[in-house]
């Protein structure tokens, strides 16, 4: 019985079961295997089969010949199923026939580029020549370029190298600035290789669409049109997502024709341990108590955390709970230095490390031999990213698991509820927006470094006529000159230095330890989350340490930390106000409104909570004075409309208030008449026959405590029909928020997009929909990056998902995961939520 | 419906000006400001200003030459100088929009300069209008093809490839490939280092040649900013400073040739010596495999008196060299000197010469202590001197034993 099946048993055992909602067998599959094409040159061929590959895959094959036939590529088959052969053999082949033949191959990180670097020299090192013609293996000449490479290893490389590998990164600043000293290899470039596509969505893939419009350009100054090959993981729109990365025409290929392991898919749901506020046992302890299991079983796991802050606290939980396994149990997120993460990685081909919690890092295709198993601690925010994660296991064909622990957040709830969302459905759309005004004006400036434009020029699918006006903005700003409609670069500056393709801003802010005298560089932060991460007085972790920030400095782009064993934590509190710029679109639906348009968000961080360690408990408050960010991006949002409000108040549909508001309660109503003379305090009409009512201003259920909620300033006398108003009010605002709790929670999975992607706010009388009760979502990127574009398209998804989400919660009156924990954002707006939701859907 | 200016300051980007107005016309034109002539082409116009600095002329402590002897200088810097004349030679120097580099940079004022049977004669060409640049691509192909070497000063890493890249953004062929190329700055760096702490063609100018410019120089940082500043305004005045500043690197880099080349054919009977340009070129020999010729040079340094303050470590190499001539006497010389400077590697090889070479065990046992005694009181830790001093030990250890033999 190997490890795995006992874990297995452990699994299906008594302790773990009854909370195991799904369990999902995929049975093994066999290869589905196909000889080596026609024109494959016979030295490649023994090559092959010197390597131990007698036969390709099917979907290997067919790329062989679909690239032959001039296409563009986008090879779509699972984690592991050698996708690095689709391109490898046509390149190499290639060159065979035509020595002078080029090819650039892009990949999103070092260690993924260094892995393919390997593979090409194995198979190269096993090309041999018949006759006695000459060396055939320096024909292949691949190399390494990047910003480790050296001087003299560059000069070499643009003299003789024919396939290089590098990263968008030195395209865009490195190599595209200078084309013309890499002259030869763009005249003969026929294969631009794109490794990974779909972690390129958002602002990245909007950057990188915008570095491949510049590459064509400098090609066809060459003469040269390139075939695009790329490689991605599973997401429903993989064709169209590449033709839009590229603007030309590509052929999917999607069906897989390797084998696997049997794999385990497990879906686990923690135990509710507070029925009435729904609250379960937090999928931190759940993973400390399963890796006890796994680490007994020698089960070499990777956790994926949803947040870098979870990746430190559930690793110091591991490390104190497991102490004798401290040493072999790891953390890896992007904040670490490059030279740490590539320790980590090394010591899980190895096995020297045991387990490790990451963010997503790991889920880009690196070669770590067998992972095990996987724990998802939480749904991971897409279905692509959970296909992605999950394939980390079992690569070597082995069998695996793959198990999510739900969190209480309302999208984990629902996936518990339909788990045939996350095995049947396809995965989500990924977007770009590679003609954002911000990203588009910085790539224009770089492409005129590299070449003049001229009246007719096109950029990628951007015509003439929509790049004059940038061009003309360029010359106005004294970086571009023209006359007679030919535009030069005239200033003595190197654009693309100043241009990230990662963000909005270009720096990021280094994290500075400084001890007895010694600065140490600890990790960086980009500047957008540094005011909420780094500021003065927060906790910053790194590794299962405690840094307390001492000073943040944005100017010189540095945070200066300190070593602490405090023994808290902290999490800071924002302010957001919104404003209403310009209106793009807008539709009137039978109760509401949707709109599309301009918008404004300014935060403020305002203070932040000291929350200790285990127990929770908040052990203080400060206040800060941090300096605003301003956000100007494109939004979408929702007006109730009045038909719909007039429709609340008439249903009446909540039940009367049955609180006990405390044994005090009738001589309090009394006082309070009396105080207020036996009038309504809104509309001033006496009492004539019944008593009024007495209304809490501030709702009675926000509070812990009955006397404070009874004190005489949060009580008025309000006749019936005036204090039914102020309910209703109040039921509106609740239901608001829950709606928006519930949104913002769910949007993400329509929109393929991290949570973190998406801003939320909602408002009884909201300043940018004419005073009416709104929810706006918006992108969290200036200028847009198309998620509230395609929102308002959807709408009625998210709706109709909210719905039935709500609807099918067990909780009394709102909890996590649904509309909202019931006393934290007003009332429990269970009811209201769901009311309104059944309105929107018609 | 928002302006695309108005959209991207509300974007945070805040730095244009809406309805920007490009002057056309002023009244300075290049052509009231300093003479010259225009050539008109069909792919761009240039304006040329041209000087002519005769055999009278003097440019600090020199002047131009009928005859300059440049073989060994070409030797050295290994170009085939049979049969090349004076007159094969163009000298080149560019004014740019920025010393980023990379494709984003044009040459705006290309400064040639060449020897006729009248003297030295200098040819500006000037973008009075940057999208004329194909033209002046065009005629620098033309004028390139009649020379069979350029000279620059610090081209090859600035100048040629900037040029390289011109050429091939406006698809003009260029003979660059096929010309031979001197960069000056090499040869500046092996003569000159020991004598002034900055080798910038200013420097060499200003200390070697003391050659003082006129007021109307103005400093290299600038000249792009000026450029700009006239596209835009349309006034040529201060383009004035520029096309000095340019011409004088020109003529500098053609006296800075002359004068090496001079001291390369000749450096004893040279009367603009300095002790220590006589060692520089000793050594530069040297490491060119002219050994004999070096090892004179560094006899007659000897004989002229070498300055205190010389690094020992440069005399040690000195001494190395004569080793390696089999002139031991004047290794010797060299040897004791850096001793006395503090160098234990001399007394080292001293030692050795005395055990192997006269058979003086006594003599290389003294020099074996003189050299421990140095290393004792060197405060560094440096691998070599751990080796020297593991060495030094050995020998003695060996000395002591020949000693009590005999």
């Amino acid at each position: 019985m190997t490890n795995l099946d006992k874990l297995i048993n452990i699994l299906k055992g008594f302790e773990y079961s009854e909370n195991i909602t799904k369990w999902v067998t995929i049975d093994s599959i066999n290869a589905d295997f196909a000889p080596f094409p026609d024109n494959v040159d016979k030295s490649l061929e023994n090559a092959l089969i010197e390597s131990g590959i007698t036969q390709l895959y099917s979907h290997q094959n067919r790329a062989f010949n679909l690239i032959k036939n001039g296409n563009n590529l986008i090879i779509a088959t699972g984690t592991a199923s050698g996708k690095t052969y689709c391109y490898n053999l046509p390149v190499i082949n290639t060159i065979l026939a035509s020595p002078e033949t080029t090819a650039l191959y892009l990949f999103p990180t070092k260690a993924l580029t260094s892995d393919q670097l390997k593979k090409i020299h194995e198979l190269n090192s096993k090309l041999h020549f018949d006759n006695i013609k000459g060396r055939l293996d320096s024909l292949i000449a691949p190399a390494i370029y990047d910003g480790d490479t050296s001087v003299n290893e560059r000069n070499q490389i643009r003299n003789r190298a024919n396939i290089i590998l590098t990263n968008p990164d030195m395209l865009h600043v490195g190599i595209l600035p200078h084309h013309t000293i890499w002259e030869r290899i763009f005249r003969n470039l026929k294969f631009v290789i794109i490794d990974e596509i779909h972690i390129y969505r958002g602002v990245f893939g909007s950057h990188l669409a915008n570095v491949i419009r510049r590459l064509k350009r400098v090609s066809q100054f060459y003469g040269v049109k390139s075939q695009f090959i790329m490689t991605s993981a599973t997401i429903a729109n993989a064709k169209e997502f590449a033709e839009k990365l590229i603007e030309e025409p590509v052929v999917l290929l999607e069906n897989d024709g390797s084998a696997y392991g049997n794999r385990n898919i497990i879906l686990y749901n923690p135990p509710v341990i507070n029925q009435d506020l729904g609250l379960r046992n937090g999928i931190i302890p759940e993973s400390v108590k399963i890796a006890g299991d796994l680490l007994a079983n020698h089960i070499q796991t990777i956790f994926f955390a949803r947040s870098r802050k979870t990746v430190e606290i559930t690793l110091r939980n591991l490390q104190s709970t497991y102490e004798k396994s401290a040493e072999a149990m790891h953390g890896y997120r992007s904040g670490y230095l490059a030279q740490e993460r590539r320790q980590i990685e090394n010591g899980l081909r190895d096995g020297s490390i045991r387990a490790v919690v990451s963010t997503n890092a790991l889920e880009l295709g690196i070669d770590m031999g067998s992972m095990d198993a996987i724990v998802m601690m939480g749904y991971p925010g897409s279905i692509a990213a959970f296909r992605q994660q999950s394939g980390r296991a079992g690569r070597m064909k082995t069998d695996s698991i793959a198990l999510l622990i739900a969190s209480s957040t309302p999208l984990d709830q629902f996936i518990i509820k339909h788990p045939e969302y996350l095995l049947e459905r396809s995965p989500e759309n990924a977007l770009i927006n590679p003609n954002n005004p911000l990203i588009l004006l910085d790539h224009l400036k770089c492409a005129l470094f590299e070449l003049p434009f001229i009246n007719s020029d096109h950029f990628g699918a951007l015509a003439w006529d929509d790049l004059k006006p940038y061009l003309d903005y360029l010359v106005s700003t004294e970086e571009a000159y023209m006359r007679a409609e030919r535009y030069l670069w005239m200033k003595d500056a190197y654009p693309a230095n100043q241009i990230s393709l990662r963000s909005a801003s270009a720096q990021p802010i280094l994290l500075l330890c400084k001890n007895n005298g010694n600065s140490k560089t600890i990790g960086e932060v980009d500047m957008e989350s540094a005011n909420w991460m780094v500021h003065p007085g927060a906790i910053y972790l790194h590794e299962g340490i405690s840094y307390l920030v001492n000073n943040l400095n944005p100017v010189d782009h540095v945070a200066e930390l300190s070593l602490t064993d405090v023994d808290y934590y902290t999490e800071s509190k924002k302010d957001v106000d919104i404003q209403k710029i310009s209106e793009l679109t807008t539709e009137k639906k039978a109760n509401y409104q949707k709109s599309l348009g301009d918008i404004q968000v300014t935060s403020k961080v305002t203070g932040f909570q000291k929350i200790r360690w285990f127990s929770r408990e908040i052990l203080g408050i400060e206040s800060l004075d941090m300096p605003k960010t301003e956000l100007r991006t494109i939004a979408y949002w929702l007006t109730l409309s009045p038909i719909l409000i007039k429709d609340l108040r008439e249903k009446n549909l909540w039940r009367n208030d049955q609180n006990n508001y405390g044994s005090d309660w009738s001589r309090i109503r009394q006082l309070i008449r009396e105080r207020d003379h036996y009038r309504c305090q809104i509309c001033g009409i006496e009492e004539s026959g019944s008593e009024h009512h007495v209304h809490h201003k501030i709702p009675f259920r926000e509070f812990t405590d009955f006397e404070l909620a009874n004190q005489i300033d949060n009580l008025i006398t309000l006749c019936p029909i005036c204090h039914q108003r102020a309910e209703q009010t109040v039921r509106i605002r609740s239901g608001l928020s829950g709606l928006g709790y519930v949104f913002s929670h769910l949007a993400p999975m329509i929109l393929m997009c991290d949570e973190k992607d998406l801003g939320v706010f909602t408002d009884p009388q909201a300043k940018w929909s004419e005073m009416q009760p709104s929810v706006v979502i918006y992108d969290q990127f200036p200028g847009g990056i198309g998620l509230s574009e395609s929102l308002y398209k959807h709408d009625q998804d998210l709706i109709r998902n909210a719905a039935e989400l709500v609807k099918q919660c067990g909780c009394l009156d709102g909890c996590p995961s649904c509309v909202g924990p019931a006393g934290e954002n007003g009332i429990g707006g269970k009811e209201p939520t769901l009311v309104i939701l059944e309105l929107l859907k018609k | 419906m928002e302006s695309l200016f108005e959209k991207l300051k509300a974007l945070g980007v805040n730095l244009g000006q809406e309805n920007l107005h490009i002057k056309t016309s002023s009244k300075f034109p290049i052509d009231n400001v300093i003479k010259g002539e225009w050539l008109h082409h069909q792919f761009g116009d240039l304006y040329e200003v041209n000087n002519l600095y005769d055999y009278k002329y003097q440019h600090g402590k020199f002047g131009i030459r009928r005859e300059v002897i440049f073989t060994k200088l070409f030797d050295i810097s290994r170009i085939e100088s049979k049969p090349l004349s004076l007159k094969d030679i163009l000298f080149i120097d560019t004014e740019t929009t920025g010393l980023s580099g990379g494709t984003g940079t044009m040459a705006f004022l290309v400064g040639l300069g060449y020897f006729t049977e009248n003297g030295f004669t200098t040819e500006q060409y000037f973008l009075d209008d940057p999208s004329d640049e194909m033209g002046l691509m065009i005629k620098l192909n033309s004028v390139l093809s009649k020379f069979e070497v350029l000279v620059t000063y610090n081209g090859s890493s600035f100048d040629l490839p900037l040029l390289r890249t011109r050429f091939l953004i406006n698809r003009v062929e260029s003979p660059l490939h096929n010309k031979k190329h001197l960069d000056l700055l090499h040869l500046s760096r092996k003569l000159w280092k020991l004598r002034l702490p900055t080798l910038k063609l200013r420097d060499v100018e200003t200390e070697i040649l003391s050659f003082i410019r006129e007021e109307d120089e103005v400093p290299g940082w600038m000249v792009p900013q000026i450029y700009f500043d006239f596209i835009r305004n349309r006034d040529a005045r201060p383009l004035k400073g520029v096309f000095y500043h340019n011409c004088m690197d020109v003529l500098s880099l053609a006296v800075i040739f002359i004068h090496i080349a001079e001291l390369l054919a000749d450096p004893v009977t040279n009367e603009n010596i300095d002790r220590l340009d006589l060692l520089s070129i000793a050594r530069l020999f040297e490491n060119n495999g002219i050994l004999d010729e070096s090892a004179n040079l560094y006899k007659i340094s000897i004989e002229r008196g070498i300055p205190d303050d010389l690094p020992h470590k440069i005399l040690f190499r000195y001494g190395q060299i004569c080793k390696r001539l089999s002139q031991p006497e004047m290794a010797l010389e060299f040897w004791e000197l850096a001793y006395q400077n503090g160098d234990f590697s001399s007394a080292i090889q001293i030692s050795k010469y005395y055990e192997h070479n006269q058979k003086k065990y006594d003599e290389a046992m003294r020099w074996a202590l003189n050299g421990q005694e140095l290393i004792d009181k060197d405060p560094s830790t440096s691998q070599s001197k751990e080796l020297a001093h593991q060495e030094l030990q050995k020998r003695i250890k060996r000395l002591e034993l020949r000693l009590i033999n005999n």
